[in-house]
């Protein structure tokens, strides 16, 4: 793997853990949880967590209200009714905001699927890793949506392999 | 507010539990905003603590960070 390579997915990296707790922040959420990874992985400009999504048919542009209503459904469901996002608000806290343990595995994973396929695709890596959680939000919201969790994983390890190859050639030129 | 007795707790756990995680959401975010609101009205910590039925040092370290608190804190 070249240098520059490397220094792409620790910028990667980093975009996605910054990214999620902005994501966590403006959803009104003081633990960082998976569901805020995969919509940071959706905002990487290499776009190959996008096209996940899009490989299976899915928009990616409909999780985040996806999550929303995973949340939503979830208090309907126990007789109540939730209150607007809008009058909540975002988080103000200046704090950073704190990983949940399901997050932390889910970066773990997402590590095991780089080693596995040999590319620096974090944002399709994260697509794999959430689509291997059995439980919590983010498998709910894209239940929710109608998503195969299966064709989600295949379909990201499939973006991530055409990554490294796209990555191999821009190399070799 | 329906009492717990009569609230319809899923069959299925993992329904059963997300309807915690949503609640546990809710009254974080519905926290956040009572202690911000409380704050900008010149509440105290120790006031805040009180209500909340916690202790001083729990409530700031938790809202210490708010945008309101700090811009109150500079402000003094």
């Amino acid at each position: 793997m070249s240098r520059k390579s490397m220094l792409h997915g620790t910028r990667t990296v980093k975009a996605v853990m910054l990214g999620a707790e902005e994501h966590a922040k403006a959803l009104g959420d003081s633990i960082t949880g998976p569901e805020h990874l995969l919509l940071a992985a959706l905002d990487l400009p290499d776009g190959d967590a996008r096209h996940a999504f899009e490989r299976i048919d899915a928009d990616p542009d409909g999780v985040r209200d996806a999550i929303i209503d995973a949340h939503a459904s979830a208090l309907r469901a126990i007789g109540i009714e939730p209150v607007p996002e809008e009058r909540l608000g975002r988080s103000s806290s200046r704090r950073r905001e704190r990983l949940s343990r399901t997050a932390v595995s889910t970066v773990r994973l997402a590590g095991d699927e780089s080693k596995r396929d040999r590319s620096r695709s974090f944002g399709a890596h994260i697509v794999a890793a959430v689509a291997q959680l059995e439980h919590g939000t983010a498998p709910r919201a894209l239940h929710a949506m109608g998503i195969d969790l299966d064709e989600l994983l295949v379909a990201a390890r499939t973006e991530a392999i055409k990554a490294s190859r796209r990555a191999e050639g821009a190399a070799r030129e | 507010m329906a009492a717990l007795a009569d609230l319809p707790i899923p069959d299925d756990p993992a329904d059963a539990l997300a309807a915690v995680v949503a609640l546990r959401r809710l009254a974080d975010r519905l926290e956040h905003a009572a202690v911000e609101r409380a704050v900008g009205d010149g509440w105290t910590w120790a006031q805040i603590a009180e209500a909340l039925g916690v202790t001083r040092q729990a409530v700031h370290k938790r809202h210490a960070g708010t945008r309101e608190s700090a811009e109150l804190q500079e402000a003094r």
